[in-house]
């Protein structure tokens, strides 16, 4: 089919779930990283380190399997963290991934300074100590600055030319303009650390609230520094929400809660669709969902019940995910089909449903490439609305 | 952006007229983009 009819053809059928409308078939988003490296025969390592190899290893992806939008190009450049003595960030030895380092980036008594100016707070304490040529003096950290940028505009025009590749020769929409964090996501991932944090909604429960509150107009600023041209319903913005399947409901409701949900609204009314990638369980926090009512948001979800989580939230918002990695890589193909066709059979029900995986595929074993082609295959045989 | 001294200095060193290597055009070729790329090549460094 022609690329361009096919784009249009795919988003519409992303839209219509996305809008609680029945599609034609139920829409298979593809939510893969760099598990695209493997599929073409590189090493994380490699691809990573060669533009022209992201290119064609995305490419292969979606020529290889069946799928109506594919989630985005995201590579980390080692040149960029080269060029800044980057700590924050490292390259796993196993998988060649680049990883997130998690530690106390901010201080416990550095709240004050942090709420006076968190902009400020980031440039002057934060990126000196997640990149240590940035601790050096000026010229040493313009220049590392310098090399920084030069590496990140490689990075982001690379990506945006093989985006672009994907619509014009592929026609494959791709799901994500943009990305994000919810505030007290940020707040545990790149200043206080999971262990930080978790002392701090303990001891000093109001300086999280208020942290949380100055993070949010930078996430949304940074959304809309970020995404190509005005706000708009596709691509969506994404989000990994990585604390509420680990906090008690309390803490949930009174310190995640506020910032998420004023998060979530105000970009929905700006005119995104926000998808969230539901990490761990829902269950604990599935029914706060319920309040926010929206034909423009997507849950990703990983673990859960999938028929009561579409009873719960599923005429509120469109659902997706939840199928096995594990499952994919480990399962048989018949094992991987009947788990795909429980999936359908429990969401699928009146539309509104997407189906992906549980988590990101990222590394080579995140899925066996013939059981991608058997269950992709078999979704849009089965996924049909009739 | 005012009260980032690192930004400020980046930025003087941005606008000196022998910049000649890929890196140092990248550096004048940033500040020029606007404050929203500054703000997000930051904000994308930390996260």
């Amino acid at each position: 089919m022609n690329p361009d009819l096919l784009y249009k053809e795919r988003t519409e059928r992303i839209m219509k779930a996305i809008n609680l409308e029945k599609p034609d078939r139920v829409p298979i988003l593809g939510l893969v990283d760099t598990w695209a490296a493997t599929n073409a025969g590189y090493t994380i390592d490699e691809m990573i380190r060669d533009y022209q190899k992201v290119d064609s290893a995305f490419a292969k992806v979606i020529q290889d399997y069946e799928w109506d939008c594919m989630k985005s190009v995201f590579v980390r450049s080692p040149g960029l963290y080269q060029a800044l003595g980057t700590v924050a960030f490292n390259q796993s030895e196993g998988s060649g991934a680049m990883q997130h380092q998690e530690a106390e980036y901010m201080l416990p008594e550095e709240y004050t300074e942090f709420l006076e100016d968190p902009f400020a707070f980031i440039v002057n304490k934060v990126l000196p100590r997640q990149h240590s040529e940035l601790a050096k003096s000026s010229p040493g950290s313009s220049l590392a600055l310098s090399k920084g940028a030069f590496h990140y505009n490689e990075l982001f025009a690379a990506i945006g030319s093989s985006h672009e590749k994907w619509q014009k020769r592929y026609g494959m929409p791709k799901f994500s303009g943009a990305s994000f964090n919810m505030p007290m996501d940020f707040l545990m991932s790149y200043l206080r650390g999971l262990r930080g944090l978790s002392l701090d909604v303990r001891r000093r429960p109001e300086e999280v609230a208020e942290a949380c509150e100055k993070i949010l107009p930078l996430m949304l600023r940074y959304v809309d520094a970020c995404y190509a041209g005005q706000p708009n319903d596709f691509p969506v913005v994404m989000t990994w929400l990585y604390l509420p399947a680990m906090l008690r409901p309390k803490v949930f409701e009174k310190l995640y809660w506020p910032t998420f949900k004023k998060t979530v609204e105000a970009l929905v009314a700006k005119g995104y669709t926000v998808a969230m990638q539901c990490q761990g369980k829902v269950d604990g926090y599935i029914d706060y969902l319920q309040d926010i009512a929206s034909n423009r948001v997507v849950a990703i979800i990983e673990d859960g019940d999938m028929k009561t989580i579409k009873e719960k939230i599923g005429s509120k918002m469109c659902i997706a995910g939840n199928f096995p990695l594990q499952l994919l890589q480990y399962g048989t193909e018949n094992e991987c089909i009947r788990h795909a066709a429980k999936l359908i059979d429990d969401c699928a029900s009146g539309g509104g449903y997407i189906f992906t995986t549980d988590k990101t595929m990222i590394s080579g074993n995140d899925g066996k490439p013939e059981n991608v082609a058997a269950v992709n295959k078999f979704v849009m045989e089965y996924g049909v609305y009739r | 952006m005012d009260k980032c001294q690192m930004l400020s200095e980046w930025k003087t060193y941005s606008d000196s007229t022998d910049l000649v290597s890929p890196d140092e055009v990248a550096a004048r070729e940033a500040w020029e983009s606007g404050e929203d790329y500054i703000f997000a090549y930051i904000m994308t460094l930390i996260m």
